[in-house]
């Protein structure tokens, strides 16, 4: 038994990679320790949110699966910042958790080439500088070319509850004890992170009907960029806060705490922080909200998003009887911290493989990343390079201004991760043209040309595209004459002064609504293309300010930093900046100015040496 | 000429005194070799900034000076680099062999700006602070030592890092506000954010309404008139100095002589010119000529008429014109001369003599009003070009920003603008900007410092 590319763990990272590296023509080997706990959401029952939800539609546009299976299994659908503008809208979903496993693992069945070993991988075989294999724990050594490690919180997982501890990569799951000395073997250095999850509470035993519900908007935003038939009843979350008698007990209980009482060593995410966090660290705050969220249509088991906790058992029940609808809730499943390996990104080059082991990629959470998105979208693109690496092809890589997972990548190669990294729009220099709107415009083609589409998908991006196209000529070539202005007017009285214009400065102007510009000049297109031309038209102004100000710095970007660069030697920068650019290799001057700790001086110095590099390999 | 900033690695050179014979010359060495050099040319045990007495040899050993020696070890020195500071006798010959020999030991010679660029670059000042430096240098009287000494111990970029600051919190608060919408902080920013930026922008626009980039590049004025009426005497009178040959027989003067002149922080370059007769031929006239074409370019075009035979400009010609020779004007002649310059519609700047030293302060004076239009003290004024486009941008950013909130524009797009104005502002003390800004800023620098 052999194949070309073997991936480690079936999360949401494991399957995009395994589903990427298979639609290229690999043959890819999936071990997962369980197979009916593929694309197991772990911690809340939700796909998407701000920056989450602009990778989710660029993972659709790349041809990945999370948006369409988070489509056909969501339960509740909304659209956030929707007065925040276009720039920073996301589409956000709750999903029926189970659903969205065996959708997930129906597309795994049905692709070719791409096997479920149901398996552990204990180590990694690794000759003349290359991967070679991998050892199972059942199955023995396989033979194959490249390997992609989606462990997520696996590697030596050790699960806390209050002062109890045990071995897992999450409650009811073993760990993977062996892989992590492995990866030690072959090179890859490696800290501890944590995370923590909330308490799992009985449906049956909420106060359902004194809480505030919270209902989906309507029409239904969706993900995909192709339209997936859903046909599941959608269903409101509710709302409910902390109070004084809450953290009062959680402060009681701060002593055993594994967070406080130092039990933890890894560093955890300030972003999505434990309740005994928040009661810490935002003392003068007199309530947190908590979403209670479904984690499905015929799950007994509601997620209280916003209690994250790893406090003993009797602190968890105390707590949740002070919460308004929570008096009587049973406790399903205790809150409780994950500890676990993750290996430093900046060990990985811009297609997430290992530097110094050829073949060996990391994706997801052993990145020191959260989310269920950004794990997502890291597992595709190594899926991605790791075929084209085995066929000699140029690296994958996706510009910052091209793409969030462009961002995301780059962050975490170039700085590195000093605690749970996840994705902002603040993280984008370029926020207001990476929009979900645009996510294929932006992105369709370039998949295309690496061979991530099927048939259909191109076929259908491409008329999308098509579409655009034409509503871009029709609004930039169309005049304003007396009878179409007169119309317009009628409908929208403030746009005055339109008679001659062009129909695209009529839906520049702020109040002009464009779905009624198309309806009085006797046009109509899709509804999302529209939208995405009409943003385009209103930003057109802005983006441009923000692409001049990129533009100053592009000497940066596109001076390139040759491989054959020794950093290590390179006189004048100090020792410590020496070792972060030998670490991280940058591709680009950019790219090494934005490693923590570069100052003026050791860029100047950079240029030189590079040109001098440069210059001493030409003839 | 290579640019120095592609070259960091070097140690380098040069006389950080002025060049000729002196008491005493400096010869600064930095960089990474600056101490072993040091220690070649004046073998002995020191410590960093303390002046020791030390013998400088040369290559074989021979007695060069007896000298005062001061070792900087980095990062406390000028350019954060090891520094050596070798105060020699003030002989030339010494000066160029201590050089030389340097070079010879591992050093080259500086480029222009190149101990400050490397302060700059080392981080041990901002941009602003490094072009006041040449500043600094240049001064030409106390008013721009001053300035430029304030702007170098960090009025500007205190003021600039103070508003940096300020701004960056109201960006945090609208990246916030899209960023964590489940933590209810509204649609956009609120209206205290809203005022700290209004508050930015009116600072900005006091700086750049206080700024005086023309005050670096020279103000020219022209004095032209027909010969002998005192132009070169008044010129000399303004400059101090016999700068202009002043002889009674008339047409001394043939070429336009030009006079460099500082007026608060403007400069001022002041024309003398052949004086113009209808008449004249040959050499003479080109060189008439030549005076009005100066006087058409300049800033300012005055005119000299002298209270006997006044000669008027020639049709066409743009000049203020004053009266010469005033100790030689009776009152009469003086009412008559004004009343006849009105008439011919020219503006008239009063009477000059330089043999009682009437008018001439205080045409100095009328010719510089406006150039220091604000002389509070801890007042800012912003003399680069480089400097007011930096805050020009900020603030025409910022004022956008607000304009779009008012009308109604989302917080991505206010967050956008807010964010290019702190890259503006960013760029102003010398973050984020590229070498080709550098090599302009050091360009104008002399060489040693």
């Amino acid at each position: 038994m052999g194949f070309d590319v073997i991936v480690v763990g079936a999360g949401h990272a494991g399957c995009e990679a395994a589903l990427a590296a298979a639609r290229l023509g690999a043959r890819v080997g999936l071990v997962t320790l369980r197979a009916d706990r593929i694309a197991q959401m772990s911690c809340n029952p939700a796909i998407g949110g701000v920056a989450k939800g602009h990778v989710v539609r660029e993972i659709d546009a790349l041809g990945g699966a999370m948006a369409r299976v988070a489509d056909a299994t969501g339960i509740q659908f909304r659209r956030l910042n929707t007065s925040r503008g276009a720039a920073v809208r996301s589409t956000r979903a709750q999903s029926d958790s189970a659903l969205y496993r065996s959708a997930m693992t129906d597309v795994i069945a049905a692709a070719p080439g791409l096997s479920v070993l149901e398996d552990e991988v204990v180590d990694l075989s690794f000759a003349e500088g290359r991967m070679t294999g991998v050892v199972m724990a059942r199955g023995g050594a396989v033979v194959c070319r490249a390997v992609i490690i989606t462990t997520g919180t696996f590697l030596n997982g050790l699960c806390h509850v209050g002062s109890e501890q045990f071995t897992g990569g999450r409650v009811g799951d073993a760990a993977a004890l062996r892989l992590s000395s492995a990866l030690t073997r072959v090179g890859v250095s490696l800290g501890r992170f944590k995370t923590g999850t909330t308490p799992r509470l009985a449906a049956d035993s909420i106060a359902w009907e004194r809480l505030e519900p919270q209902y989906g908007d309507e029409p239904r935003p969706r993900f995909s960029f192709d339209e997936v038939p859903s046909t599941l009843r959608q269903i409101p979350c509710h709302i409910t806060s902390t109070n004084d008698e809450t953290h009062a007990i959680i402060r009681s209980g701060l002593d055993r705490s594994p967070l406080y009482c130092g039990t933890i060593v890894g560093r955890g995410p300030r972003y999505c922080p434990s309740l005994e966090d928040k009661v810490v660290r935002f003392s003068d705050k007199e309530r947190h909200q908590i979403f209670l969220e479904p984690e499905g249509l015929s799950s007994d088991r509601v997620y209280p998003n916003g209690l994250s906790t790893s406090l003993p058992k009797d602190i968890q029940d105390a707590f949740l009887r002070t919460i308004p609808g929570l008096e009587n809730a049973r406790v399903l499943q205790y809150g409780y911290a994950v500890e676990y390996d993750y290996a430093q990104p900046t060990q990985l080059d811009a297609r997430l493989m290992v530097k110094c082991a050829p073949g060996l990629f990391l994706a997801g959470q052993i990145n020191g990343t959260s989310g269920y998105e950004e794990a997502a979208a890291q597992g595709l693109m190594a899926g991605l390079n790791a075929v084209r690496w085995l066929g000699g092809e140029s690296p994958a890589v996706l510009g910052r201004d091209q793409a969030y997972i462009g961002v995301l990548i780059d962050d975490l190669v170039t700085k590195g991760v000093d605690e749970p990294y996840r994705l902002f729009t603040s993280r984008s220099e370029h926020r207001l043209t990476l929009r979900e709107t645009n996510a294929e415009e932006r992105l369709w083609k370039v998949a295309d040309a690496w061979g991530l589409l099927s048939n259909e998908r191109r076929a259908s991006a491409s008329s999308r595209d098509a579409e655009r196209t034409s509503l871009r000529a029709a609004l930039a070539d169309r005049p304003v004459d007396a009878q179409l202005a007169a119309a317009l007017i009628a409908a929208i009285p403030s746009l005055t002064g339109i008679h001659g214009q062009r129909l695209a400065d009529v839906v520049r102007r702020p109040e002009a609504d464009p779905e009624v510009v198309l309806r009085c000049a006797g046009l109509s297109a899709p509804a999302d293309t529209v939208q995405l031309i009409d943003e385009d038209i209103k930003y057109a102004g802005y983006i441009a300010r923000e692409a001049k100000q990129i533009e100053r710095m592009r000497e940066l970007e596109s001076f390139h930093l040759p491989a054959s660069m020794k950093y290590l030697d390179a006189p004048g920068l100090s020792r410590e900046v020496q070792e972060k650019l030998a670490a991280v290799q940058p591709l680009s001057l950019g790219q090494a100015s934005r490693i923590p700790g570069m100052t003026p001086a050791a860029l100047a110095l950079l240029r030189v040496h590079a040109h001098r590099a440069t210059v001493a390999v030409e003839p | 000429m290579q640019a120095p900033i592609a070259t960091l690695n070097d140690t380098i050179v040069a006389p950080a005194t002025a060049p000729g014979e002196a008491a005493v010359a400096i010869v600064r060495l930095s960089g990474r070799l600056a101490l072993e050099i040091g220690q070649i040319l004046a073998p002995g045990k020191r410590r960093s900034h303390v002046m020791h007495r030390a013998t400088i040899v040369d290559g074989d050993g021979g007695k060069l000076d007896d000298a005062l020696v001061c070792e900087m070890h980095a990062p406390r020195s000028y350019t954060g680099e090891p520094v050596v500071e070798l105060h020699l006798h003030g002989a030339r010959f010494l000066v160029e062999s201590v050089v030389a020999r340097s070079c010879e030991l591992g050093a080259r010679p500086a480029e222009p700006g190149e101990f400050t660029l490397r302060a700059f670059l080392h981080g041990r000042m901002d941009l602003t602070q490094a072009e006041a430096v040449a500043d600094v240098l240049s001064a030409a009287n106390a008013k721009q030592l001053g300035h430029a000494q304030a702007q170098l111990e960090g009025a500007l970029s205190k003021r600039a890092v103070a508003m940096l600051t300020a701004l960056e919190e109201v960006v945090a608060e609208g990246r916030a506000s899209f960023d964590f919408p489940e933590y209810d902080t509204g649609a956009g920013l609120a209206a205290e954010h809203l005022e700290v930026v209004a508050g930015l922008v009116k600072d900005l626009h006091v700086l750049i309404e206080g700024a005086r980039p023309e005050a670096k590049k020279a103000r020219t004025v022209v004095l032209c008139g027909a010969p002998n009426v005192g132009k070169s005497s008044l010129l000399n009178a303004w400059s101090g100095s016999e700068r202009v040959l002043v002889d009674d027989a008339p047409g001394t003067t043939r070429d336009p002589i030009e006079v460099e002149m500082t007026e608060g922080l403007q400069r001022w370059s002041v024309w003398d010119t052949a004086g113009f007769r209808e008449e004249a031929v040959g050499l003479e006239a080109r060189g008439i000529a030549l005076a009005l074409e100066r006087a058409r370019t300049a800033d300012l075009a005055v005119w000299v008429v002298a209270p006997d035979a006044p000669v008027w400009p020639p049709a066409g010609l743009d000049v203020r014109v004053i009266g010469g020779k005033a100790d030689q004007a009776s009152v009469s002649r003086r009412t008559m001369l004004e009343s006849d310059a009105d008439k011919r519609g020219f503006v008239w700047l009063g009477w000059v003599s330089t043999r009682t030293g009437e008018g001439v302060e205080a045409l100095r004076a009328r010719l510089s009003r406006g150039a220091d239009n604000d002389d509070r003290a801890g007042h800012i004024i912003v003399v680069r070009e480089r400097q007011v486009t930096e805050l020009k941008d900020a603030a025409q950013a910022l004022e956008q920003a607000l304009n779009e909130c008012r009308a109604g524009a989302t917080v991505d797009v206010v967050v956008s603008l807010l964010e290019a104005g702190a890259f503006a502002l960013g760029r102003l003390l010398g973050r984020n900007v590229d070498a080709a800004v550098l090599d302009r800023v050091f360009a104008d620098f002399c060489i040693g410092k």
